[in-house]
Protein backbone atom coordinates (compact mmCIF):
# COMPACT_ATOMS: atom_id res chain seq x y z
CA UNK A 1 0.00 0.00 0.00
CA UNK A 2 1.57 3.16 -1.11
CA UNK A 3 1.10 6.74 0.56
CA UNK A 4 2.72 5.83 4.00
CA UNK A 5 5.88 7.60 3.61
CA UNK A 6 3.68 10.80 3.07
CA UNK A 7 1.46 9.62 6.17
CA UNK A 8 4.19 9.15 8.28
CA UNK A 9 6.13 12.61 6.53
CA UNK A 10 3.27 14.59 7.45
CA UNK A 11 2.39 13.18 11.38
CA UNK A 12 5.83 14.15 12.33
CA UNK A 13 5.77 17.52 10.88
CA UNK A 14 2.54 17.83 12.50
CA UNK A 15 4.14 16.62 16.21
CA UNK A 16 6.67 18.82 16.15
CA UNK A 17 4.58 21.47 14.88
CA UNK A 18 2.16 21.30 17.42
CA UNK A 19 3.99 20.72 20.50
CA UNK A 20 6.09 23.66 19.29
CA UNK A 21 3.38 25.69 19.26
CA UNK A 22 2.13 24.35 22.98
CA UNK A 23 5.59 24.62 23.92
CA UNK A 24 5.62 28.62 22.77
CA UNK A 25 2.10 28.55 24.54
CA UNK A 26 3.80 27.62 27.60
CA UNK A 27 6.81 30.20 27.15
CA UNK A 28 4.70 33.22 26.80
CA UNK A 29 2.51 32.46 30.03
CA UNK A 30 5.35 31.80 32.02
CA UNK A 31 6.91 35.25 30.78
CA UNK A 32 4.01 37.15 31.55
CA UNK A 33 3.63 35.19 35.26
CA UNK A 34 7.22 36.35 35.78
CA UNK A 35 7.36 39.75 33.64
CA UNK A 36 3.66 41.36 34.18
CA UNK A 37 2.55 44.42 32.76
CA UNK A 38 2.47 47.51 34.60
CA UNK A 39 -1.12 48.85 35.33
CA UNK A 40 -1.05 52.64 35.26
CA UNK A 41 -2.32 54.80 37.68
CA UNK B 1 -53.99 19.05 -24.71
CA UNK B 2 -51.84 16.76 -25.90
CA UNK B 3 -49.75 14.35 -23.68
CA UNK B 4 -46.61 15.59 -25.25
CA UNK B 5 -47.75 18.94 -23.92
CA UNK B 6 -48.80 17.74 -20.38
CA UNK B 7 -45.48 15.99 -20.19
CA UNK B 8 -43.62 19.13 -20.84
CA UNK B 9 -45.25 21.30 -18.77
CA UNK B 10 -44.70 18.69 -15.80
CA UNK B 11 -40.98 17.90 -16.63
CA UNK B 12 -40.11 16.76 -12.91
CA UNK B 13 -42.56 13.86 -13.11
CA UNK B 14 -41.77 13.09 -17.09
CA UNK B 15 -37.90 13.17 -16.25
CA UNK B 16 -38.68 10.88 -13.36
CA UNK B 17 -40.49 7.93 -15.40
CA UNK B 18 -38.20 8.43 -18.72
CA UNK B 19 -35.03 7.88 -16.20
CA UNK B 20 -37.46 4.80 -14.85
CA UNK B 21 -37.51 3.07 -18.30
CA UNK B 22 -33.91 4.36 -19.05
CA UNK B 23 -31.93 4.43 -16.08
CA UNK B 24 -33.75 2.88 -13.01
CA UNK B 25 -30.86 3.03 -10.50
CA UNK B 26 -30.53 6.89 -11.44
CA UNK B 27 -34.93 7.39 -10.61
CA UNK B 28 -34.32 4.96 -7.67
CA UNK B 29 -31.67 7.22 -6.43
CA UNK B 30 -33.37 10.69 -7.12
CA UNK B 31 -36.52 9.49 -4.75
CA UNK B 32 -34.07 7.73 -2.30
CA UNK B 33 -31.88 11.25 -2.34
CA UNK B 34 -35.79 13.56 -2.24
CA UNK B 35 -36.57 11.08 1.08
CA UNK B 36 -32.95 11.29 2.85
CA UNK B 37 -33.28 15.03 2.07
CA UNK B 38 -36.80 14.62 4.01
CA UNK B 39 -35.41 12.32 6.95
CA UNK B 40 -32.33 15.11 7.13
CA UNK B 41 -34.47 18.06 7.58
CA UNK B 42 -36.17 15.78 10.69
CA UNK B 43 -33.48 14.58 12.54
CA UNK B 44 -31.91 18.23 12.28
CA UNK B 45 -35.71 19.30 13.76
CA UNK B 46 -35.95 16.92 16.35
CA UNK B 47 -32.18 17.32 17.51
CA UNK B 48 -30.26 14.08 16.26
CA UNK B 49 -28.53 16.20 14.25
CA UNK B 50 -26.55 19.56 13.52
CA UNK B 51 -30.04 21.73 12.97
CA UNK B 52 -27.95 24.87 11.55
CA UNK B 53 -26.70 22.76 8.81
CA UNK B 54 -28.91 19.39 7.96
CA UNK B 55 -32.22 21.84 7.76
CA UNK B 56 -31.22 23.55 4.67
CA UNK B 57 -28.96 21.01 3.20
CA UNK B 58 -32.04 18.51 3.63
CA UNK B 59 -34.22 21.07 1.85
CA UNK B 60 -31.86 21.57 -0.73
CA UNK B 61 -31.17 17.86 -1.58
CA UNK B 62 -34.77 16.76 -1.58
CA UNK B 63 -36.01 20.28 -4.19
CA UNK B 64 -33.18 19.75 -6.15
CA UNK B 65 -33.42 16.30 -6.90
CA UNK B 66 -37.46 16.82 -7.45
CA UNK B 67 -36.78 19.66 -9.73
CA UNK B 68 -35.01 17.75 -12.72
CA UNK B 69 -36.14 19.05 -16.26
CA UNK B 70 -34.67 18.73 -19.99
CA UNK B 71 -32.15 21.26 -19.58
CA UNK B 72 -28.62 21.01 -20.30
CA UNK B 73 -27.10 23.93 -21.80
CA UNK B 74 -23.55 22.77 -21.76
CA UNK B 75 -24.47 19.21 -22.63
CA UNK B 76 -23.11 17.75 -19.30
CA UNK B 77 -25.85 15.39 -17.88
CA UNK B 78 -27.50 13.94 -20.62
CA UNK B 79 -30.22 16.25 -21.69
CA UNK B 80 -31.44 16.84 -17.97
CA UNK B 81 -30.49 19.63 -15.27
CA UNK B 82 -32.12 22.07 -12.64
CA UNK B 83 -32.32 26.23 -12.49
CA UNK B 84 -30.40 25.81 -9.28
CA UNK B 85 -26.19 25.76 -9.94
CA UNK B 86 -23.91 23.59 -12.27
CA UNK B 87 -20.70 22.70 -10.28
CA UNK B 88 -19.00 21.60 -13.68
CA UNK B 89 -19.16 24.65 -15.45
CA UNK B 90 -15.80 25.84 -16.27
CA UNK B 91 -14.32 22.46 -15.53
CA UNK B 92 -12.53 21.80 -18.56
CA UNK B 93 -8.91 22.78 -19.33
CA UNK B 94 -9.54 25.01 -21.94
CA UNK B 95 -9.70 28.69 -20.14
CA UNK B 96 -11.65 30.29 -22.71
CA UNK B 97 -13.96 27.91 -22.94
CA UNK B 98 -14.46 27.91 -19.52
CA UNK B 99 -14.45 31.71 -19.08
CA UNK B 100 -17.62 31.39 -21.60
CA UNK B 101 -19.39 28.51 -19.99
CA UNK B 102 -19.11 30.73 -16.61
CA UNK B 103 -21.11 33.52 -17.95
CA UNK B 104 -23.27 31.52 -19.37
CA UNK B 105 -24.91 29.70 -16.24
CA UNK B 106 -23.86 32.86 -14.05
CA UNK B 107 -26.67 34.09 -16.11
CA UNK B 108 -29.14 31.47 -16.17
CA UNK B 109 -29.06 29.29 -12.74
CA UNK B 110 -29.78 31.36 -9.52
CA UNK B 111 -27.55 30.31 -7.13
CA UNK B 112 -24.11 29.90 -9.39
CA UNK B 113 -23.06 33.75 -8.35
CA UNK B 114 -22.84 31.78 -4.45
CA UNK B 115 -20.87 28.62 -5.98
CA UNK B 116 -18.82 30.70 -8.44
CA UNK B 117 -17.67 33.46 -6.15
CA UNK B 118 -17.60 31.89 -2.55
CA UNK B 119 -17.08 27.96 -3.06
CA UNK B 120 -14.80 27.80 -6.00
CA UNK B 121 -12.46 29.81 -4.60
CA UNK B 122 -13.02 29.09 -0.78
CA UNK B 123 -14.19 32.24 0.74
CA UNK B 124 -17.05 30.46 1.91
CA UNK B 125 -14.73 28.54 3.99
CA UNK B 126 -13.29 31.08 5.13
CA UNK B 127 -16.19 32.92 6.22
CA UNK B 128 -17.22 30.37 8.37
CA UNK B 129 -13.64 29.87 9.85
CA UNK B 130 -14.27 33.65 10.61
CA UNK B 131 -16.99 33.30 12.69
CA UNK B 132 -15.70 29.82 14.15
CA UNK B 133 -12.65 31.93 15.30
CA UNK B 134 -15.00 34.50 17.28
CA UNK B 135 -16.50 31.92 19.04
CA UNK B 136 -13.21 30.41 20.17
CA UNK B 137 -11.48 30.94 23.65
CA UNK B 138 -7.86 30.15 23.01
CA UNK B 139 -7.57 30.61 27.26
CA UNK B 140 -8.39 26.82 26.85
CA UNK B 141 -6.11 25.72 25.07
CA UNK B 142 -3.63 28.67 26.93
CA UNK B 143 -4.73 26.81 30.38
CA UNK B 144 -3.61 23.35 29.12
CA UNK B 145 -1.40 23.22 25.92
CA UNK B 146 0.63 20.08 26.23
CA UNK B 147 -2.35 18.27 27.26
CA UNK B 148 -4.96 19.66 24.81
CA UNK B 149 -1.93 19.36 21.72
CA UNK B 150 -1.36 15.75 22.73
CA UNK B 151 -5.11 14.93 22.17
CA UNK B 152 -5.59 16.87 19.04
CA UNK B 153 -2.77 15.04 17.12
CA UNK B 154 -3.91 11.51 18.50
CA UNK B 155 -6.91 12.28 17.25
CA UNK B 156 -5.42 13.26 13.34
CA UNK B 157 -5.03 9.62 13.51
CA UNK B 158 -7.91 8.79 11.45
CA UNK B 159 -6.57 11.24 8.37
CA UNK B 160 -3.05 9.85 8.50
CA UNK B 161 -4.15 6.17 8.21
CA UNK B 162 -6.69 7.12 5.47
CA UNK B 163 -4.25 8.49 3.38
CA UNK B 164 -2.63 5.32 2.26
CA UNK B 165 -5.84 3.24 2.58
CA UNK B 166 -7.33 5.58 0.09
CA UNK B 167 -4.57 5.36 -2.10
CA UNK B 168 -5.37 2.01 -2.20
CA UNK B 169 -8.44 1.91 -3.45
CA UNK B 170 -7.15 3.76 -6.57
CA UNK B 171 -7.43 7.55 -5.66
CA UNK B 172 -4.60 9.68 -7.01
CA UNK B 173 -2.47 11.17 -3.99
CA UNK B 174 -4.48 14.50 -3.88
CA UNK B 175 -7.43 12.86 -4.13
CA UNK B 176 -6.43 10.35 -0.89
CA UNK B 177 -5.61 13.53 0.82
CA UNK B 178 -8.51 15.63 0.55
CA UNK B 179 -10.39 12.48 1.32
CA UNK B 180 -8.30 11.52 4.66
CA UNK B 181 -9.20 15.12 6.02
CA UNK B 182 -12.44 14.76 6.21
CA UNK B 183 -10.93 12.64 9.21
CA UNK B 184 -10.05 16.16 10.74
CA UNK B 185 -13.97 16.57 11.22
CA UNK B 186 -13.45 20.20 9.99
CA UNK B 187 -15.97 21.28 7.35
CA UNK B 188 -14.00 24.07 6.28
CA UNK B 189 -10.68 23.01 5.86
CA UNK B 190 -12.20 19.83 3.88
CA UNK B 191 -13.63 22.40 1.71
CA UNK B 192 -10.41 24.39 1.38
CA UNK B 193 -7.95 20.85 0.99
CA UNK B 194 -10.50 18.89 -1.57
CA UNK B 195 -10.78 22.26 -3.38
CA UNK B 196 -7.19 22.76 -3.69
CA UNK B 197 -5.67 19.36 -4.26
CA UNK B 198 -8.86 17.33 -5.94
CA UNK B 199 -11.55 20.02 -7.51
CA UNK B 200 -13.31 17.43 -9.64
CA UNK B 201 -13.86 15.39 -6.41
CA UNK B 202 -14.83 18.64 -4.44
CA UNK B 203 -18.46 18.28 -4.37
CA UNK B 204 -18.79 14.50 -3.10
CA UNK B 205 -16.20 14.90 -0.82
CA UNK B 206 -17.62 18.08 0.60
CA UNK B 207 -20.83 16.53 0.79
CA UNK B 208 -19.72 13.90 2.69
CA UNK B 209 -17.92 15.63 4.86
CA UNK B 210 -20.85 17.63 5.72
CA UNK B 211 -23.32 14.62 5.99
CA UNK B 212 -20.81 12.75 8.46
CA UNK B 213 -19.92 15.71 10.94
CA UNK B 214 -23.75 15.40 10.82
CA UNK B 215 -23.62 12.38 11.75
CA UNK B 216 -20.55 12.36 13.92
CA UNK B 217 -22.88 14.93 16.50
CA UNK B 218 -25.69 11.71 16.23
CA UNK B 219 -22.73 8.91 16.57
CA UNK B 220 -19.74 9.81 18.55
CA UNK B 221 -21.78 9.29 21.72
CA UNK B 222 -22.30 5.83 20.90
CA UNK B 223 -18.60 5.68 20.23
CA UNK B 224 -17.75 6.97 23.56
CA UNK B 225 -19.69 4.43 25.73
CA UNK B 226 -18.68 1.76 23.81
CA UNK B 227 -14.95 2.84 24.42
CA UNK B 228 -15.52 4.21 27.62
CA UNK B 229 -16.83 2.67 31.13
CA UNK B 230 -19.47 4.48 33.05
CA UNK B 231 -17.12 4.27 36.06
CA UNK B 232 -14.49 6.47 33.99
CA UNK B 233 -16.73 8.43 32.52
CA UNK B 234 -17.80 9.94 36.05
CA UNK B 235 -14.72 11.21 36.14
CA UNK B 236 -14.33 14.76 37.23
CA UNK B 237 -10.99 16.29 35.66
CA UNK B 238 -8.36 17.40 38.43
CA UNK B 239 -8.58 21.58 38.28
CA UNK B 240 -5.99 23.28 35.80
CA UNK B 241 -2.79 23.94 37.94
CA UNK B 242 -2.92 27.64 36.22
CA UNK B 243 -4.24 30.52 39.22
CA UNK B 244 -4.68 33.94 37.45
CA UNK B 245 -6.98 33.83 34.79
CA UNK B 246 -5.47 34.49 31.13
CA UNK B 247 -6.10 37.73 30.80
CA UNK B 248 -7.50 38.49 26.62
CA UNK B 249 -4.35 40.99 25.82
CA UNK B 250 -2.53 37.56 26.32
CA UNK B 251 -5.12 35.50 24.25
CA UNK B 252 -4.94 38.13 21.66
CA UNK B 253 -0.84 38.13 21.67
CA UNK B 254 -0.53 34.23 20.95
CA UNK B 255 -3.16 34.78 18.55
CA UNK B 256 -1.23 36.89 16.62
CA UNK B 257 2.13 35.06 17.01
CA UNK B 258 0.56 31.55 16.00
CA UNK B 259 -1.46 33.21 13.12
CA UNK B 260 1.93 34.85 11.65
CA UNK B 261 3.97 31.81 12.82
CA UNK B 262 1.46 28.93 10.88
CA UNK B 263 1.45 31.33 7.58
CA UNK B 264 4.79 31.73 7.72
CA UNK B 265 5.26 27.85 7.87
CA UNK B 266 2.25 26.71 5.75
CA UNK B 267 1.60 29.60 2.86
CA UNK B 268 -0.43 27.46 1.05
CA UNK B 269 -3.04 27.06 4.39
CA UNK B 270 -2.63 31.24 5.15
CA UNK B 271 -6.09 32.19 3.89
CA UNK B 272 -7.68 29.66 6.47
CA UNK B 273 -5.33 30.33 9.17
CA UNK B 274 -5.63 33.73 9.07
CA UNK B 275 -9.14 33.49 9.06
CA UNK B 276 -9.58 31.52 12.21
CA UNK B 277 -7.00 33.86 14.37
CA UNK B 278 -8.62 36.97 12.37
CA UNK B 279 -11.70 35.74 14.23
CA UNK B 280 -9.95 35.04 17.50
CA UNK B 281 -8.28 38.64 17.39
CA UNK B 282 -11.88 40.15 16.83
CA UNK B 283 -13.01 38.35 20.32
CA UNK B 284 -10.42 39.77 22.21
CA UNK B 285 -9.90 43.38 20.72
CA UNK B 286 -13.48 43.82 22.08
CA UNK B 287 -15.00 45.45 18.89
CA UNK B 288 -18.57 44.31 20.04
CA UNK B 289 -19.45 45.77 16.31
CA UNK B 290 -17.14 43.38 14.59
CA UNK B 291 -17.70 40.40 17.25
CA UNK B 292 -21.83 40.73 16.34
CA UNK B 293 -21.14 40.80 12.67
CA UNK B 294 -19.09 37.70 12.66
CA UNK B 295 -20.59 35.78 14.85
CA UNK B 296 -24.09 37.02 13.71
CA UNK B 297 -24.44 37.39 9.88
CA UNK B 298 -21.21 36.34 8.66
CA UNK B 299 -21.28 33.08 10.21
CA UNK B 300 -25.18 32.21 10.20
CA UNK B 301 -25.11 33.51 6.81
CA UNK B 302 -22.53 31.28 5.48
CA UNK B 303 -23.34 28.36 7.38
CA UNK B 304 -26.84 28.73 6.04
CA UNK B 305 -25.74 28.76 2.06
CA UNK B 306 -23.12 26.45 2.93
CA UNK B 307 -25.84 24.12 3.56
CA UNK B 308 -28.37 25.13 1.04
CA UNK B 309 -25.25 24.78 -1.27
CA UNK B 310 -24.22 21.11 -0.52
CA UNK B 311 -28.17 20.01 -0.54
CA UNK B 312 -28.22 21.52 -4.57
CA UNK B 313 -24.98 20.09 -5.40
CA UNK B 314 -26.31 16.45 -4.15
CA UNK B 315 -27.90 15.22 -7.08
CA UNK B 316 -28.45 11.61 -8.22
CA UNK B 317 -25.98 12.29 -11.29
CA UNK B 318 -23.22 13.20 -8.46
CA UNK B 319 -24.34 10.61 -6.01
CA UNK B 320 -24.31 7.73 -8.43
CA UNK B 321 -21.05 8.45 -9.62
CA UNK B 322 -19.07 5.22 -9.10
CA UNK B 323 -15.91 7.26 -7.38
CA UNK B 324 -18.38 7.89 -4.64
CA UNK B 325 -19.16 4.87 -2.88
CA UNK B 326 -15.86 4.50 -1.72
CA UNK B 327 -15.83 8.00 -0.36
CA UNK B 328 -18.83 6.90 1.31
CA UNK B 329 -16.87 4.25 3.49
CA UNK B 330 -13.35 6.12 3.89
CA UNK B 331 -15.00 9.47 5.63
CA UNK B 332 -17.00 6.99 7.39
CA UNK B 333 -13.50 5.17 8.58
CA UNK B 334 -11.47 8.35 8.53
CA UNK B 335 -13.73 9.72 11.75
CA UNK B 336 -13.95 6.51 13.14
CA UNK B 337 -10.02 6.31 13.57
CA UNK B 338 -9.73 9.54 14.75
CA UNK B 339 -12.49 9.50 17.32
CA UNK B 340 -10.61 6.33 18.50
CA UNK B 341 -7.62 8.05 18.31
CA UNK B 342 -8.47 10.82 20.49
CA UNK B 343 -10.44 8.64 23.07
CA UNK B 344 -6.77 6.52 23.21
CA UNK B 345 -4.74 9.66 24.08
CA UNK B 346 -7.96 10.08 26.74
CA UNK B 347 -6.98 6.75 28.20
CA UNK B 348 -3.38 8.16 27.91
CA UNK B 349 -4.01 10.88 29.83
CA UNK B 350 -6.04 9.09 32.52
CA UNK B 351 -3.13 6.48 33.18
CA UNK B 352 -0.60 9.32 33.46
CA UNK B 353 -2.67 11.92 36.22
CA UNK B 354 -3.24 8.15 37.97
CA UNK B 355 -7.21 8.01 37.48
CA UNK B 356 -7.69 11.68 37.45
CA UNK B 357 -8.40 12.57 33.69
CA UNK B 358 -11.85 11.67 31.87
CA UNK B 359 -10.97 9.62 29.16
CA UNK B 360 -14.12 10.87 26.96
CA UNK B 361 -12.51 14.31 27.01
CA UNK B 362 -10.61 12.80 23.79
CA UNK B 363 -13.04 12.52 21.55
CA UNK B 364 -13.23 16.56 21.64
CA UNK B 365 -9.41 16.20 19.87
CA UNK B 366 -11.69 15.76 16.84
CA UNK B 367 -11.97 18.88 15.95
CA UNK B 368 -15.67 19.64 15.20
CA UNK B 369 -15.93 23.15 17.22
CA UNK B 370 -18.20 23.14 19.22
CA UNK B 371 -19.73 20.12 18.86
CA UNK B 372 -17.38 17.18 19.95
CA UNK B 373 -16.81 19.15 23.41
CA UNK B 374 -20.55 19.51 23.67
CA UNK B 375 -20.81 15.82 22.91
CA UNK B 376 -18.23 14.87 25.32
CA UNK B 377 -20.00 17.12 28.05
CA UNK B 378 -23.28 15.81 27.13
CA UNK B 379 -21.99 11.95 27.25
CA UNK B 380 -20.14 12.87 30.92
CA UNK B 381 -22.99 14.53 32.37
CA UNK B 382 -25.79 11.81 31.62
CA UNK B 383 -23.28 9.74 34.10
CA UNK B 384 -22.11 12.26 36.80
CA UNK B 385 -23.36 16.14 36.49
CA UNK B 386 -21.03 17.12 38.35
CA UNK B 387 -18.26 16.49 36.74
CA UNK B 388 -17.08 19.24 34.50
CA UNK B 389 -14.90 18.69 31.21
CA UNK B 390 -15.66 21.48 28.84
CA UNK B 391 -12.70 23.55 29.57
CA UNK B 392 -10.57 20.32 29.16
CA UNK B 393 -12.93 19.76 25.82
CA UNK B 394 -12.39 22.81 24.45
CA UNK B 395 -8.90 22.98 24.97
CA UNK B 396 -8.54 20.38 23.02
CA UNK B 397 -11.05 20.82 20.31
CA UNK B 398 -9.36 24.21 19.79
CA UNK B 399 -6.34 22.67 19.35
CA UNK B 400 -7.74 19.82 17.38
CA UNK B 401 -8.46 23.18 14.44
CA UNK B 402 -5.17 24.03 14.61
CA UNK B 403 -3.86 20.70 14.00
CA UNK B 404 -6.31 19.91 11.26
CA UNK B 405 -5.31 23.32 9.50
CA UNK B 406 -1.63 21.89 9.77
CA UNK B 407 -2.33 18.96 8.44
CA UNK B 408 -4.01 20.41 5.44
CA UNK B 409 -1.00 23.14 4.65
CA UNK B 410 1.34 20.33 5.01
CA UNK B 411 -0.97 18.34 2.62
CA UNK B 412 -1.08 21.08 0.12
CA UNK B 413 2.54 21.75 -0.33
CA UNK B 414 3.21 18.26 -0.15
CA UNK B 415 1.01 17.17 -3.31
CA UNK B 416 0.54 20.16 -5.00
CA UNK B 417 -0.07 19.43 -8.40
Amino acid sequence: MSGWPEALLTYGLTIVIAFGIAGMIHLMVVLMEKFPPKKDN
Amino acid sequence: MTWEAMANIFQGITTLTESFSHNPRMAAARIGLILLGFLMIYLGKKGYLEALLMIPMGLGMATVNAAIMFFDPLNLHGGVGTLFVEAQAGATADAVKNAAEIVTILQIDWLQPIYTFTFSNGLIACLVFMGVGVLLDVGFVMARPFQSMFIAVCAELGTIVVFPIAQWFGYTPQQAAAISIVGGADGPMVLFTSLRLAPELFVPIAIIAYLYLGFAYGGYPYLIRLLVPKKLLGIKPAPAKKKRSITSGEKMLFAVVACVFLSFLLPVAAPLIFSLFFGVVIRESGIKEFIDLLQGPILYGSTMFLGLMLGVLCDANTIMDPKVLPLLLLGILALLISGIGGILAGYVLYFMTRGKFNPAIGIAGVSCVPTTAKVAQKVVSKVNRGAIILPDALGANVSGVITTAIIAGIFCSLLAK
